[in-house]
């Protein structure tokens, strides 16, 4: 961000202003870049991905703006051989889309003095990035125009990074591809600290839900393994542990 | 059917998915009551959402990969820099790829 921005910036701290319309846009990109560029490359990834497959640049990039869910997109497009198993498609977007309702939830209340049709429409860039990079500002910036700012931002690079992914396919190995698959693993790990570490959230709750969870899919099928480790740790939360205090950029 | 028109329908389910579980989130979340608690406990369960899809795969990681979700943390934790962190993990991903077992 610009020297003049930061030295807007500065005297908002100190005083506890709420950020204008303007200022909270420029920090929600500012705040997004990071998960943007991350993004950008997760859709090379995936981009490269779909033209494997032999779709075309427009129709992968078109997949990001109305989905924008990059590990249901990835899962699915292992699914498009004929006949189309619409089934299995319906079923894995079901059961990997469900933590977006709990981010609808827990954003719902930073969003309120927002139209509700405000509200709704900004729903379509609510992803793991915009949530976390809400969730964790700490400067009083107007909530509504710095989630979508961040979430546009990111969602931009999601689909120029897909489509380039998609029309230079030629020039990655698969093994590349597979073995920058892990980099989504990262990047969930790190937004995870990021939220845990920008706020008032204990590491306890996600720890245990991550432990019940591993512990369960060794025995159980996955999505019945996410729903136990979620509940184990929704319960945790509920005595509360709270720890961590700390700015992030 | 080509490709084509199969993806698009598989776009149409998933985007309404999507698109539906965000919105329920949002109205669930509005029409719930004040409670700075609860409030609190919705903050919390995406992060044990994101915990408990990471606890799998978790079990499945590569040492090499366990060691570069390590350093990214590491990097995270200490500089509070996310791309930087992200980087240094991918960074580990690569050499595994390109230098240290290219093979493998």
């Amino acid at each position: 961000m610009s020297a003049k921005a930061n030295r807007h910036d500065a005297p908002r701290e100190t005083t506890n202003e709420i950020l204008s319309l303007r200022e909270s846009c420029q920090l929600g990109v500012r705040r997004g870049t990071p998960l943007a560029i991350s993004s950008g490359l997760f859709g090379i990834l995936y981009g490269a991905a779909c033209a494997s497959l032999g779709i075309s640049p427009l129709l992968a990039a078109l997949s990001c703006v109305l989905v924008f869910s990059g590990a249901v997109q990835f899962a699915v497009i292992g699914m498009l051989s004929e006949p189309l198993a619409l089934g299995a498609i319906t079923v894995s977007s079901l059961l990997i889309c469900n933590r977006l309702i709990l981010m609808g939830v827990s954003i719902a209340d930073h969003l309120r003095k927002q139209s509700m049709f405000g509200r709704i429409l900004s729903m379509m860039v609510l992803t793991d990035g915009a949530w976390a990079a809400t969730i964790a500002e700490k400067q009083p910036v107007d909530r509504f125009p710095f989630f979508v700012s961040a979430g546009l931002w990111i969602l931009l690079l999601w689909v120029l990074g897909t489509f380039l992914g998609a029309v230079v396919a030629g020039s990655l190995s698969s093994d590349l591809i597979v073995s920058l698959r892990f980099a989504g693993v990262l990047f969930l790990g790190l937004l995870l600290l990021l939220v845990v570490k920008s706020t008032e959230i204990g590491h306890l709750p996600w720890i245990v839900s991550a432990l019940t969870a591993f512990g369960a899919s060794l025995i159980l099928p996955l999505s019945l393994a996410f729903f136990i480790g979620v509940s184990v740790g929704a319960v945790i939360a509920w005595f509360g542990v709270a720890e961590g205090e700390e700015n992030v950029d | 059917m080509s490709i084509d028109e199969r993806f698009l329908i598989a776009i149409a389910i998933m985007a309404s998915v999507a698109f539906g579980f965000r919105v329920a989130g949002l109205l669930i979340g509005t029409y719930l009551g004040n409670s700075p608690q609860l409030h609190r406990i919705l903050d919390i369960l995406p992060t044990c959402a994101i915990g408990a899809v990471l606890g799998p795969s978790l079990g499945e990681m590569t040492l090499v990969q366990a060691f570069a979700l390590a350093t990214a943390a590491a990097v995270f934790w200490l500089s509070s820099r996310f791309l930087l962190a992200l980087t240094f993990g991918t960074a580990i991903l690569l050499l595994d790829q390109w230098i240290v077992f290219p093979n493998l």
